[in-house]
């Protein structure tokens, strides 16, 4: 090998970025079925996601009668709702619960809206996107390691008929109402908060959690984005505006 | 302990049974390959590990065509290849892989891997700026066979070319490549 093929060997590491984990991917897909993805698998899924998310909240009333007493004060911002309560639930740590890895193309055909996502030079992590946590119109692009992410963005579409999705805080988080790009938004910091689904009757279903970290909701073209990490309310603003 | 490599032949002759675990062990042998073999193509890693995942499926599920006893990794890439041609979008995407990695060369931002400093960062740069200023069959012939790794015939299946075109390929463009950073020294 000459020395100019050697050079050229040498260059790879700076022109690929580390490869993926693709193993538990591609297992995960082996089993599928051939997947219609056509507007009318996705019109009777909606109908279905909506079915089991008002079943779920009606069992959580059942099952968790004290997160009613526990809710102080409430924000509502299009489909999320965030509720400051006295008390958090136990959330089992260390595994995030997002739902199921999927392609971003895929991901697309299955919500009604353009999906979002931080320009390039906005963020050096890998994208990773995943659907299905809540079971309707909702995507999460993870930024990083799915291990240790950087960011969670979700996008969630607010013109389902149930309330969509909610943040439950405790006594350490501040909450902030500000603006993005003229919408009201929400910044919220402090102590470790956690979602859950609001039913159409309003009551918190604390069924499904995760924990989540510094968060900014806020509105753009009928869907609601939440933007969550280690980050600033500088860094988020600006992050927010860097969405394509 | 020493854990012995594991044997490729006898993980296919095992996935072909439906032995998902043994393929995903034939995944992760090759995943490194596949992925930036997808790259060349794409020229962008979100659409490169689409184009993998997508090709690796694919072929398992293609597996009993496979002929027992031949190579694997060239039937593998010729499949992820397909996929990642199916993907590769605008032309102005085309040299996003170099000028990208060239452009952080230049910045000096972040350290370079422990890998990367055998060679300084302006040649580095330079050999960056001389690929990218090649014609796209040239960039492709030479980052399979030198920044992925692959042999000739591994590389013929990626790039749908006969072994002998790889060949003469590699040697044009390698030529044309010192023409590049000679001229690039000399002005």
């Amino acid at each position: 090998m000459t020395l100019l093929e050697q050079e050229l060997a040498e260059l790879a590491p700076a022109v690929f970025t580390e490869t993926p984990a693709l193993s538990a991917a591609v297992l995960s897909r082996l089993n599928e079925a051939p997947a219609p993805r056509g507007r009318a698998w996705r019109r009777r899924h909606v109908v279905v996601a909506v079915a089991v998310v008002v079943a779920v909240a009606i069992g959580a009333v059942l099952a968790v009668p004290p997160a009613r007493s526990t809710v102080l004060r409430w924000f509502g911002i299009g489909g999320v709702t965030v509720q400051v309560v006295d008390r958090l639930p136990s959330v089992p740590t260390g595994v995030l619960q997002i739902g199921v890895q999927i392609r971003l193309a895929d991901a697309q055909q299955r919500v009604p809206f353009r999906i979002l996502r931080l320009q390039r030079n906005a963020i050096e992590a890998r994208e990773i996107a995943y659907v299905g946590h809540f079971a309707v119109d909702e995507v999460t692009l993870l930024y990083g390691d799915p291990q240790r992410p950087k960011l969670l963005l979700t996008e969630a579409s607010g013109r389902l008929n149930v309330q969509f999705a909610g943040k439950l805080a405790g006594p350490g988080t501040r909450i902030e109402q500000l603006t993005v790009d003229g919408r009201p938004a929400l910044w919220i910091e402090g102590a470790p908060h956690a979602f859950f689904f609001v039913g159409p009757n309003g009551v918190p279903v604390t069924g499904s959690l995760r924990l989540a970290r510094n968060t900014l909701i806020w509105q753009r073209d009928g869907v609601v984005l939440r933007l969550e990490g280690q980050i600033t309310r500088a860094q988020a603003l600006r992050l927010a505006s860097r969405l394509r | 302990m020493v854990s012995r490599p594991p044997d490729e032949a006898a993980l296919v002759a095992r996935a072909k049974r439906g032995d998902a675990t043994a393929y995903g062990e034939l995944v992760r042998l090759h995943q490194d390959i596949a992925f930036r073999t997808a790259c060349l193509i794409t020229h962008d890693a979100a659409d490169a590990e689409d184009a993998a995942q997508d090709g690796f499926v694919k072929a398992y599920r293609a597996l009993g065509r496979f002929r027992d006893g031949a190579p694997f990794r060239p039937w593998l890439l010729q499949i992820v290849a397909n996929e990642a041609r199916n993907r590769r979008r605008s032309a102005g995407r085309r040299a996003a892989l170099w000028a990208r990695a060239a452009q952080e060369d230049v910045s000096g931002g972040a350290a370079p891997p422990p890998e990367t400093t055998v060679i300084g960062a302006e040649r580095r740069a330079a050999l960056l700026a001389g690929l990218d200023s090649l014609r796209e069959d040239d960039r492709a012939v030479l980052g399979c066979r030198y920044l992925v790794g692959l042999n000739e015939v591994e590389t013929a299946a990626a790039l749908g070319l006969r072994v002998g075109t790889v060949k003469s390929r590699t040697a044009r463009a390698l030529g044309r490549l010192r023409l590049v950073l000679r001229e690039e020294v000399t002005t």
